[in-house]
Parts: C-alpha cells; sequence; structure tokens
C-alpha cells in the first residue's frame, strides 16, 4: 500500500514509501514513469515498510506519475500519483500574441494565448484564470478567461481607427510584458490623381509630377507609408508606361519626362487587389510653332522653326519628312542648324510628278505639294 | 643426428605456423574492435531522415480544434516534428548524444529531459524506450499559426538496464497534453504534461478464419492437419526468389506439391528485399501472386516474415512495425493464409543480440500482428525446441524446426502443451561425397523420414518438411562459404537434380494421403 499521498505539489515530494508485508531485507523496485521518461530506485525493505530516497528533481514536472513495485521482477503494487504545480507563489505568466498587425474596422482581430507557469516551468492547473486587457485611445477591454488543458486564450477585434493598442496578460496578480499590435488602416478608398507641371508644352525635358489624393480606408485612415501604388499611362498614339511609387502620408507621387511631341496621355493607378483611382488625362501640345515651308529652285526649304516661347528650336532638332505620289511614300529625316533646314528632293531619286510632302517638327505638322521635274 | 634435425625443423615450422595465427588473430580482432563502435553516438542530427529512423504509427481524429483552422501541410510538419522528437527523447535517454533534441524542445522543456537523462546515468541505468502508435487529437491551433496545444495518447515500450543487465520491460499507455510552438521552423514542445485521462486504443475484430481448438487447428471451423512444405524453386532459393520467380514456376510448383497431397506452403518474406520500413508495391504485388496462386491449388500458406532481419532494438522498432503493418495488413482477408510466422529461426540471434531484446521484440512483434490481422494464426519458428513455450501467451501455436534423431522427437513434446504444434522444418539431406565422412544417401534420408512420420503420426502433429527441391546454388549468405556447407544445405530436397523424384517423395506423398 502506497504510504505517500496521491497528490503531491511538485518539487516537495518528501519521498516514496509503501507499507508491504515482506521479509525485512528483500530488495525492491520502484518504477517511475513520469512526462519526459521513466525511472527507477531500488531500496530495501524495513520493519513491513520499504522508502525509496527520491530527493530527485523528477518529481518537479507535474502531470500523473506511474508507480510500480517490483520484488525480484515481480509486480507488487501499481499506483498513480499526481505532482500538481505550485500555486503557493505567483506564477509566471507565459503569453503569446498574434497576429501582431492587423487592420482596422472591427473584422480583423489578434489572438492572445496566455498561461500561467510555477517557478519550476509547469503549467497552472486546468481553470487558472488569465487577465486580459486591451487599451486604445479610447477603448479599453478587459476580460478573463480560464486555461482549458494548458493555455487559455482570447480575441481582440480591431478598432475603427489605426495605431498601436497595447495588450496585457496578466494572472493571479503577475503578469506579462506588454504586447503591441499594430492597427493598419484597411481597404483603401477610391482615389483620384492630380498631376503639376512647368508648362503644357512636349518640350521632352520638362518633369511632369503626377500624384494621387490622400489614399484613405473607408474609416478615413490614411493607407500606410510604404504601400505601393501602380501608374499606368497610356498615350493617344497607343504607347503604354508603368510606373511604381510607394505611398508617404498617404499619397504616391511619380515625375515623368515631358514627350517630345504632342500627345495626350491618360493615367490610371491602382493598388493591387485592393482599389483604383478615376482616370486622369494629361494633354501635351507642340513645343514648335507654326513655321514656313518654302519650294524654291527645287529645294525645300524649312524655318526658321521657333519654340513655344518664341526662339530657335536648338540645332538638330528632328524633322520627320514624309513624300506622297500615288502609291508610293518616301520618308526622310532632317536636322535643323540655327532654326532652319533644308530639303534636295532630287537626293531621294524620285519619279517626275507632283507629291504631297508633310513636314512633323515636335507635332507641329506642316503640308507642301512639290513638282518633282 | 637427423632425427634431432628433423625435430628441430618440425618445431620451427610447427612454431611458425602457431605464431602467424596468433599474429592473425590479434590483429583481426583489433581490427574488429576499432570498426565496431561501443555506443551509437549520432553526431549529426539526421536532417529529413528522421523518417529513415523512426516510423511509429500515428492517427489523427477529427479535426475539431479551437482557433484557427488546420491546414494540411502545417498538420503534416507538426506530425513530423512532433514524432520525431521521440526519437530524440528516446535517444537521450538511452544515453546517446543527440543533437536532434535542440529542434524539437525548447530550451526549457530540453532542460527535463536532459535531467531525467542525467539521472539515468547517474544510477548506471539505461532506458531503451520506443513509442509503437500515437492517437492525436489537436486542441488548439492559434491564429498566428505559431502555437498549438495537441492530446496524445500513445503507446510505448520500455526496456530498463542497469550495468548493462537487462532488468524489466514494460508497455505503456498514457496520455499527454501537449503545447508545441513553432520556431526556426521546427515545431518545439514547449510543455508536455501526462495527463489524467486514458483513451482505450481499438480493438479489432476477428472473422477467425483460421484459428485452434486446443491442440488442433481449424481452418473455417473444419479441423485441419498442416502436411506442408517449405519452398524455394530449385534455381531460385532465399534471396534469388522474389527477384526470379513467376507465375508460371508456380503454377507448376504448386500444381507438383498439391499432387503430392501436401496442402501448406512456408515461404519466406526478406526485409531488406521487400523494403523494410518503406514496403515496395512491387514485391507486395509478387507476394500476392503467389498467395492466389497458391489458393487456386488449394494451398494454405505460412508466411515467415523478417527473414534476414537484425533490427531488434527498441530504437528501430518502429521500422519493423512498418514493414509488418505494410504486408499483414495487405493480406490480412487473403484465403490463402494460413499464419504469420514472425521470424526464422530468432533463437539463433541471441547470442549476438542479446536474448531479452530478441524476445522483447518477438512479443511486440506478435501483438502487433494480431493487432493488424486478427484473422490468422501467429507463432514464431523457433530452432531449438527448448524455446517454444517462451512465449506461449504471445503465438497462437508452438513451431519449433526438427533435424535430430526421429526418436527422439517425443521427449520434446511436453505433455503441458497447450496449444496446436507445427514442426516447421524437418527433413534430411542426401548429400553424399566420397571426402565427406558423415554423407548421406537418398536412401538415408527415406529411412529418416519413413521413421519420423511414424512419430508424427502416433502423436498427430502438423509439420512442413524442409524442402520440395535440391538447389542447384546458394547464396554465401544462408550457410556461409564452408563447402561441405553448402552441399549438405543444397541436398534436402524431395526432389533431386534434373528434377528426378526422390524415393522420400512418394514416401511423403503416401504418408500425406493416408495422414488426417
Amino acid at each position: 500500500m502506497l504510504l505517500t499521498g496521491k497528490r503531491q505539489i511538485a518539487g516537495k515530494l518528501p519521498g516514496i514509501s509503501y507499507a508491504i508485508d515482506i521479509q525485512e531485507g528483500a530488495r525492491l523496485r520502484l518504477l517511475v514513469l513520469h512526462s519526459f521518461g521513466l525511472h527507477s530506485w531500488q531500496a530495501n525493505a524495513a520493519e513491513c515498510v520499504v522508502s525509496f530516497p527520491t530527493s530527485s528533481e523528477l518529481w518537479n514536472h507535474s502531470g500523473e506519475v506511474e508507480l510500480k513495485l517490483f520484488f525480484e521482477n515481480q509486480l507488487l503494487s501499481e499506483e498513480k500519483l499526481t505532482i500538481l504545480p505550485d500555486t503557493s507563489y505567483a506564477p509566471l505568466v507565459e503569453a503569446y500574441c498574434g497576429p501582431k498587425q492587423i487592420l482596422t474596422g472591427g473584422e480583423d482581430f489578434t489572438m492572445v494565448i496566455g498561461t500561467g507557469v510555477d517557478s519550476l516551468d509547469n503549467p497552472w492547473p486546468r481553470g487558472t484564470a488569465v487577465d486580459y486587457e486591451y487599451l486604445f485611445k479610447r477603448t479599453f477591454k478587459k476580460r478573463s478567461v480560464n486555461t482549458k488543458t494548458l493555455h487559455s486564450y482570447t480575441r481582440f477585434f480591431s478598432d475603427d481607427e489605426s495605431g498601436t493598442p497595447v495588450i496585457t496578460v496578466a494572472s493571479h496578480g503577475s503578469s506579462h510584458s506588454e504586447f503591441n499590435v499594430t492597427l493598419y488602416p484597411n481597404r483603401p478608398e477610391t482615389f483620384s490623381l492630380e498631376y503639376d507641371r512647368s508648362h503644357k508644352y512636349a518640350d521632352g525635358k520638362q518633369v511632369t509630377a503626377i500624384k494621387t489624393s490622400v489614399i484613405k480606408d473607408e474609416l478615413r485612415n490614411i493607407i500606410a507609408d510604404g504601400t505601393l501604388v501602380y501608374f499606368k499611362i497610356v498615350s493617344n498614339l497607343g504607347t503604354t508606361t508603368y510606373a511604381t511609387a510607394g505611398m508617404v502620408n498617404g499619397i504616391a507621387t511619380i515625375r515623368l519626362p515631358a514627350p517630345k511631341e504632342a500627345m495626350l496621355w491618360t493615367v490610371q493607378a491602382f493598388i493591387e487587389d485592393y482599389t483604383k483611382s478615376t482616370e486622369s488625362s494629361i494633354e501635351y501640345l507642340p513645343s514648335v510653332k507654326p513655321y514656313p515651308v518654302a519650294f524654291e529652285e527645287g529645294m525645300m526649304k524649312i524655318g526658321p522653326i521657333k519654340g513655344f516661347s518664341y526662339q530657335f528650336v536648338p540645332d538638330h532638332t528632328e524633322i520627320n519628312i514624309t513624300l506622297c505620289h500615288k502609291d508610293e511614300h518616301y520618308k526622310t529625316v532632317l536636322y535643323t542648324a540655327g532654326g532652319k533646314a533644308t530639303f534636295d528632293p532630287e537626293k531621294l531619286n524620285l519619279t517626275r510628278g507632283l507629291y504631297d510632302v508633310v513636314l512633323n517638327c515636335g507635332g507641329q505638322i506642316a503640308y507642301k505639294q512639290i513638282l518633282v521635274q | 643426428m637427423n632425427k634431432i634435425k628433423k625435430l628441430y625443423m618440425t618445431y620451427v615450422i610447427l612454431s611458425f605456423l602457431g605464431i602467424s595465427i596468433i599474429l592473425f588473430i590479434v590483429s583481426s580482432r583489433l581490427v574488429a574492435y576499432f570498426k565496431t563502435a561501443d555506443k551509437t553516438i549520432i553526431q549529426f542530427r539526421p536532417a529529413n531522415q528522421t523518417k529513415l529512423l523512426y516510423q511509429p504509427s500515428y492517427t489523427w481524429e477529427p479535426l475539431q480544434n479551437e482557433g484557427r483552422e488546420m491546414e494540411k501541410h502545417t498538420l503534416k510538419k507538426i506530425t513530423k516534428d512532433y514524432l520525431a522528437s521521440y526519437y530524440y527523447q528516446n535517444e537521450t535517454l538511452a544515453g546517446r548524444k543527440t543533437a536532434g533534441l535542440k529542434d524539437h524542445f525548447t530550451e526549457k522543456s530540453r532542460d527535463k529531459v536532459m535531467l531525467a537523462a542525467f539521472e539515468t546515468e547517474q544510477q548506471q541505468q539505461e532506458i531503451r524506450s520506443t513509442t509503437i502508435a500515437h492517437d492525436l487529437t489537436l486542441d488548439f491551433y492559434s491564429e498566428d499559426g505559431t502555437l498549438v496545444v495537441l492530446k496524445d495518447t500513445n503507446i510505448s515500450h520500455y526496456q530498463l538496464f542497469e550495468n548493462e543487465q537487462f532488468i524489466l520491460s514494460g508497455y505503456d499507455t498514457t496520455s499527454y497534453d501537449v503545447m508545441l510552438l513553432l520556431e526556426d521552423n521546427f515545431w518545439r514542445i514547449r510543455h508536455k504534461v501526462r495527463s489524467e485521462t486514458e483513451i482505450p486504443m481499438s480493438v479489432s475484430t476477428s472473422n477467425e478464419c483460421t484459428k485452434t481448438e486446443g491442440k488442433h487447428f481449424l481452418v473455417d471451423n473444419v479441423r485441419f492437419i498442416s502436411k506442408g512444405i517449405n519452398y524455394y524453386p530449385a534455381d531460385f532459393p532465399w534471396h534469388l526468389f522474389w527477384d526470379n520467380v513467376n507465375a508460371s514456376l508456380l503454377n507448376s510448383d504448386f500444381g507438383l506439391i498439391k499432387s503430392a497431397h501436401f496442402n501448406t506452403l512456408r515461404v519466406f518474406v526478406p526485409y531488406e528485399k521487400f523494403g523494410g520500413a518503406e514496403v515496395q508495391e512491387e514485391y507486395i504485388i509478387k507476394l500476392g501472386n503467389l498467395l492466389d496462386i497458391a489458393h487456386k491449388h488449394k494451398l494454405k500458406v505460412i508466411i515467415t516474415l523478417f527473414d534476414f532481419f537484425l533490427g531488434y532494438d527498441v530504437n528501430k522498432w518502429t521500422l519493423s512495425d512498418r514493414h509488418t503493418e505494410g504486408i499483414v495488413t495487405r493480406f490480412k482477408d487473403h484465403p490463402a493464409i494460413f499464419s504469420w510466422d514472425i521470424k526464422n529461426e530468432p533463437d539463433l540471434d541471441f547470442e549476438s543480440k542479446g536474448k531479452e531484446t530478441v524476445m522483447e521484440w518477438l512479443s511486440f512483434t506478435c501483438k502487433r500482428i494480431k493487432s493488424y490481422d486478427p484473422n490468422h494464426l501467429v507463432t514464431i519458428g523457433w530452432s531449438s525446441p527448448e524455446y517454444i513455450t517462451t512465449l506461449k501467451n504471445d503465438v497462437d501455436y508452438y513451431s519449433f524446426h526438427y533435424y535430430k534423431a526421429p526418436e527422439d522427437l517425443p521427449t520434446y513434446l511436453k505433455a503441458d502443451f497447450d496449444k496446436p504444434l507445427l514442426l516447421e522444418e524437418m527433413g534430411q539431406h542426401s548429400y553424399s561425397s566420397w571426402w565427406y565422412p558423415f554423407r548421406k544417401t537418398k536412401e538415408d534420408q527415406y529411412q529418416y523420414l519413413s521413421e519420423l512420420t511414424k512419430v508424427i503420426r502416433e502423436n498427430t502433429i502438423s509439420y512442413a518438411i524442409w524442402t520440395l527441391y535440391d538447389f542447384r546454388k546458394i547464396p554465401d549468405n544462408v550457410v556461409g562459404k564452408i563447402p561441405w556447407r553448402k552441399n549438405i544445405q543444397k541436398n534436402f530436397g524431395l526432389i533431386g537434380n534434373r528434377n528426378k523424384k526422390k524415393k522420400a517423395f512418394q514416401l511423403m506423398s503416401d504418408f500425406n494421403k493416408i495422414y488426417l
């Protein structure tokens, strides 16, 4: 018969003793099966009692322990003993929190798991109350949840405002260090685009800044810095350009050089999988003023060509020339010098006839008919 | 003077030979000593190889956990890491250093395992243990996917050694509440508490197609005497068998066996050839075909598992258990099976592997086969009759191999046998060569078997004769390379070279016909 009480406190077991009817001096063996393995001691019986010197730290582990008493490999007794955690002192609180980043709006939540452990790292018994507190601006939530097997847990749902709530976990007067959870703004709302430029001419040099309005979620929280915004720029000439920018203070900005010829951009921005902006148009006018074109003595004389502020266009400005005669088309490129350019059609070995000539300099179109002899 | 010189020369030559032999023995012992580890020390964690070392069976209860819904791949990873933790814990308790402990226990829980191991070592004890089956229930999975709580009801086996002497062993069914944390992509045990509740493991029910009644076998409730024969084809014995066997050969041989009025076959399943823990489908199909053909010829089959197997150590039990499960569960309903023979002549391994170690494994494997296949009988084919009753509670019938004098057989038939007996191997070779002093002729074989069958009939024993054919070649690992041993083993058949039936064939055929 087991003399030791069947419910013991971890780390405080005085020893294991049996009352047993066996000859004095009989060598008995105690086998102990515990949470992390098993162990065995031997002792001699004395006056119908056998005591095992169990000063072992193995009794520090809480949980059920199975004791088997053997004499010459014959099982004499099989008993169960429960080692309880030491609850005479306040527990150490063990807590876990996650996810640490959640979205505003009340649908997303963070889960907090808490349990108490005694000084020997044994979980406190089932039913231990664990107190959870959530503090954020004007919100204060508090609840107490009892542990089930090894833990208790609770969910804290998000608030409407973004920020950093603080969560604390405590039990029986002890607390865990606080957790900081980041409340990120939720799904961004549709936004608009605006642009900023020095002038409206397609000079290929000036920089146009295209930026979003301040992007917010439906609860008016500004979307987090660094959120990537994709910009898509489609021109009326069929070209498409993509650009990306991270958000700062709710605004994403891209900077693009103006086109080299007049065109119309249609710009739209996206936050992938979430939202998109309204479409915005940017028109670039020709950076070249209308220019004279003359055909004298078999030579075509172009210019002087002036820019949008009446200065001569820079040397080497491109002039695209297309000559059309019946079904024949010829294309060539001229470059300005001193704001002018000269073209000799004979160099193209053209057949005789009347040609329509279309000139394009910086998107400024000019027409001329010439007779090739 | 000449005589003295001769004596002197003889003395020198003998001394030289003697010294050479001593040197050879000493140097070979030295080499063997340095090449054999005293204890296995696992220096490095065998990354992703725990599966090769440890495969306890497990089942998950249907998932109804609190918290986050469990993903399939996460559950797989948790299972892998959690089961591996037992391997490293058991290795630590057995006194072997394992780096893997760090990967499967958090720092604080690791200390608890180390402490248990330290206490064991202090008392010069060694605990060899393994878990066998886990019944797992997921209680909780945290929203951020880094913490789970589960309940594990597992069956484990332990063996206690003190000063390298076996002390005791036992099985333990226990429930544990376990908390695991995901750290560095490992699910590590944070808390493990042995809990009070115990869930009984499911018990399978039998259709009792083969059973025993007192000292008799019953097959489909009809009394049955096994008149069996150990079978290998003449050209493909032992390791050559499973890679060369084909349906036409089996059909022809089984037809021949049936024509000689045998009703039972004994075949061998080599452990490694069948894939060890990862049983190969290719060989399962071959075994299935053999059983189908045997059934067609109305022959029952005794399947001897674990041929050429030496993994008796507790830390390898889970691997042999997967082998057992892989084969036995596949054929538990096959109508041709008469019984499962755990292992051929395991008592021959007592010396090299330790008697207790072998016996514990046999007892364990008997229990596992019974749990996988409650429909068929289980036995152990002992080499020596002295061990047959040692695991009497685990086997359904006794069997041993008998090659001694027929008249001595009754001395081994104990009156207190409470179960049927089968002479799983018996026979006489007919090897005769001018240089071999213990030669036997075909007539000797005939005489031996005629006397033995008389004793068998008088005592109403089932038997399986060794063997159908004389073999043309025998692999070296069966009886070694020594020529006379090989030649003897080649000549045990009832049918000799060039398929000529020996006199004993007709004897056995006649005996089978009248023996009821």
